[in-house]
């Protein structure tokens, strides 16, 4: 097996000592902490105004590319007027979105050891937005660590206190397509490592029949031979079976993007797909989600 | 006689203090004809005649570097009214807006917020550009630090939102405030002097234009240059030009679709009444 191979394994299955926190870091890893920087999933409720935002959350284990993804779209936001028909005029987090940025850009491709959303670190962002009619809407992000989804994969313990999933108006599953059309073995992995995670989350009634769900191969720039491109194609019914089985329903949509290529069409769809307003139904949810859910808790 | 306190404001080396030094240069004699120009001497001007020296001789303006912002007031007179204003400016070092990224805020901060009817707003940026960004993200994958580098600190944000955060944070205490957002050197701004201001920052500065339109009702953009020229580009020979517009009151300079050597047009806007 590959040198290369090993580091992926490493990764995801978190034995990888190397990454993470790097040196420099509290014990938060993080360094201190910035005006509007990013917040905790117990902080949801400060987000809720006079309407319920939206919430996404971004799933996926390490380095497969949530923080490249988070840190263009943030990118494509701050550096254009209207995206997509929506202006981004605030945020609570510009900070939270700056360090992912910050992350990407300290990422060295000849190592493994990834700079990246680190355990520990608050996850959630916010995006205030205007459409072109002029009415204003919020989405809430939850871009954790792989490292916490690994932990999911292996821990009920480390299930039940989340409140993102089972709230989320839709679910973004990352997969890196990369790594996964590198060799059986390694997707077989990715495989075990999601069947484990949906097993807990569907046992822990964390995955809701109404919620949204798309997937999202990264990384499709380094899957340009004709021979992984039909890998890919092969394993994507694999791994979208069992999300099928877990969840209950097909995804809504499958996409294969390149983070790096701000002009990359199915980025752009993924994006517009997440910034976009709450239906009317979906927003007459209840508005205090998360305050219900902690009081069920104690 | 009223007085009407605004708060400059600005990240370091945004070109507050030169602002100050170039408007009492152009200002102290009362003879300029603007929408304000100086009453009369105040009692003492010993800081602000330092800081026009420095300018009147095409030197930079020293940084501020006080700990304390140093309060000045200049007793101004509306031209088209008479009207007599004593007009409140706290020279802060950009250091202290700075620290407010970092969670850090000044007393000073708080109490000038308080008391202030509006912002003059700094801001050093030049320009950037969409086509830019592509470049950047595609070059995302290489190291531009060190690797054990990880953690951020305020001077790693970008500048633009550096500026976003500031003004977010004088909106949360002083609500939808009358604000005058000033981009300095305007003189080296590509491009600048053929289009409406506003238009350049919605086209170089979109996340500025979107946050500030969607906050503030009366807010108004202003390129400006308190030097009138890059001194680092000047021999005698333009030097001596510099020199001679300044006698004419024609070396500092706004703009906003047009060029206008009335430096008290910013202030003008954020003063009531």
């Amino acid at each position: 097996m590959g040198e290369q191979v090993e580091d992926i394994i490493n990764i995801i299955t978190g034995t990888d000592s190397t990454s993470g926190t790097g040196t420099n870091t509290n014990a938060n890893g993080i360094g201190q902490l910035l005006f509007c920087d990013a917040r905790s999933q117990s902080e949801l409720n400060d987000f809720i105004d006079s309407e319920r935002p939206k919430l996404v959350a971004l799933v996926g284990f390490a380095n497969y590319g949530k923080s490249t993804f988070i840190g263009t779209l943030y990118e494509l936001l701050i550096q254009n007027l209207n995206y997509s028909g929506y202006s981004f005029v605030d945020s609570d987090t510009y900070v939270g979105f700056e360090r992912r940025v910050f992350l990407r850009r300290n990422n060295d491709e000849d190592t493994s050891d990834t700079k990246r959303n680190v355990l520990g670190e608050n996850d959630i962002l916010n995006l205030m937005l205007r459409s072109n009619e002029g009415k204003f809407h919020q989405v809430l992000l939850s871009d954790r660590s792989g490292e916490t989804y690994l932990k999911y994969t292996s821990s009920d313990d480390e299930v039940k206190d989340d409140l993102v999933i089972e709230n989320a108006d839709l679910l973004v599953f990352f997969v890196d397509a990369e790594a996964d059309t590198q060799n059986l073995a390694v997707h077989n992995l990715i495989v075990e490592k999601y069947e484990g995670l949906l097993t807990r989350l569907k046992a822990q009634h964390k995955i809701t029949a109404s919620v949204s769900y798309i997937m999202v191969f990264t990384k499709i720039d380094k899957v340009v031979s004709d021979e992984r491109r039909e890998k890919l194609t092969d394993r994507k019914k694999k791994l979208s079976a069992i999300f099928t089985e877990n969840i209950g329903k097909e995804p809504d949509q499958i996409y294969e993007v390149n983070s790096t290529d701000l002009n990359h069409d199915a980025l752009n769809q993924v994006f517009e797909k997440i910034i976009s307003p709450l239906t009317s139904v979906e927003a007459a949810k209840e508005l205090d989600w998360v305050r219900m859910e902690i009081e069920k808790q104690k | 006689m009223e007085t009407t306190n605004i708060l400059l404001a600005g990240l370091p080396a945004a070109g507050k203090s030169t602002y100050i030094a170039a408007l009492w240069a152009v200002e102290k004699d009362g003879k300029s004809g603007h929408l304000l120009t100086c009453d009369e001497r105040p009692s003492e001007s010993f800081y602000v005649d330092g800081m026009s020296d420095n300018w009147t001789v095409l030197k930079e303006v020293r940084r501020t570097t006080f700990a304390q912002p140093v309060e000045i007031v200049l007793p101004m007179k509306r031209q088209n009214t008479g009207k007599k204003i004593n007009l409140s400016l706290p020279d802060f070092k950009g250091e202290v807006f700075e620290q407010i990224l970092d969670n850090s805020v000044s007393s000073d901060v708080v109490a000038w917020c308080e008391k202030s009817h509006g912002i003059l707003f700094m801001l050093n940026l030049g320009n950037s550009s969409p086509e830019v960004l592509q470049e950047q993200i595609s070059n995302t994958t290489k190291p531009r630090v060190e690797l054990e580098k990880v953690v951020l600190l305020p001077n790693d944000i970008d500048l633009a939102i550096q500026n976003v955060l500031l003004l977010k944070y004088l909106y949360s205490k002083m609500g939808d405030c009358p604000i005058a957002l000033c981009f300095s050197s305007w003189d080296s701004a590509d491009n600048s002097n053929e289009q409406d201001v506003e238009e350049w920052v919605k086209a170089n500065h979109p996340c500025i234009y979107n946050f500030v339109s969607a906050h503030f009702k009366n807010y108004r953009y202003y390129g400006i240059s308190a030097q009138g020229a890059d001194y680092s580009e000047l021999d005698e020979k333009r030097g001596d030009e510099l020199a001679e517009k300044a006698t004419r009151k024609e070396r500092a300079f706004v703009y906003r679709n047009k060029i206008s050597y009335d430096i008290t047009e910013p202030l003008d806007f954020l003063i009531p009444g």
